[in-house]
């Protein structure tokens, strides 16, 4: 399939690549499939981009390679969404708030998570039941655990 | 928007899966008790609203000419092995 005009230009995707959100990323309710881009090869750093919708690109990374201690508690409904019914087996990623011209300023949104089962490809944004924040600044130092509030 | 009146200990039904129950009544706060199918998303308004904002917010920043996050930069992250 051809994905016209993204901000990454012409792409063609795999129909074996997509990723299926059944209740879409909140505030984009109409979006159910995307795929995962690398940025480039030397960074973590991925885009979440929407197959129905060009323009829709959310910047991601696996919570692993940035907080090795993250930790989230999430509702047996929400997995159950995703085909899931224990939490040990998805991948979880984090969206990123890169502010146009001030990367310096990057957030990371630690309460709203995307989880993905790799084996159904079926992926939602859940809330966590932990104080995590809304906008985590990424400090330049590698944290050594996660504690915030709000 | 409809508007119902609702004493303590009762309910209402909407649609034929979701019943909203009257809990407790102390002060200016109400307790909700809701039982909805499992597929149901159920949200605070204030906690929904800032995700969706940041969603935005997320899904508008970073044009093509912005540099890398510092964090996020060539030989910042030690690569960790892919689960």
């Amino acid at each position: 399939m051809k994905l016209p005009d993204t901000r990454f230009g012409s792409l063609e995707v795999r129909d074996e690549d997509i990723l299926f959100f059944p209740i879409g990323i909140l505030g984009f309710p109409e979006v159910h499939r995307y795929v995962m881009l690398d940025h480039s090869a030397d960074t973590p750093l991925k885009w979440l981009q929407a197959v129905e919708k060009p323009e829709l690109a959310f910047p991601i990374v696996q919570a692993a390679e940035l907080l090795p201690d993250y930790r989230i508690t999430v509702s047996s409904d929400d997995l159950a969404t995703i085909g899931l019914e224990t939490s040990a087996d998805f991948v979880t990623c984090v969206i990123l708030t890169i502010p146009n011209g001030a990367p310096e300023r990057t957030t990371a949104n630690l309460k709203a998570p995307i989880l993905i089962n790799p084996k159904t490809r079926f992926a939602r944004q859940v809330l966590t039941a932990e104080q995590h924040p809304v906008q985590y600044r990424l400090s330049e130092e590698e944290p050594a655990s996660v504690e915030c509030a709000g | 928007m409809l508007v119902l009146t609702r004493k303590l200990g009762e309910g209402i039904t909407i649609g034929s899966g979701i019943r909203v129950m009257i809990l407790g009544i102390r002060g200016n706060q109400v307790r909700l008790g809701i039982d909805a199918p499992p597929q149901t998303e159920i949200y605070r308004d204030e906690i929904y609203a800032k995700i969706v904002d940041e969603n935005r917010r997320a899904a508008e920043g970073m044009s093509g000419q912005t540099p890398l996050p510092p964090r996020l930069a060539p030989g910042r992250l030690k690569r960790r092995s892919k689960s």
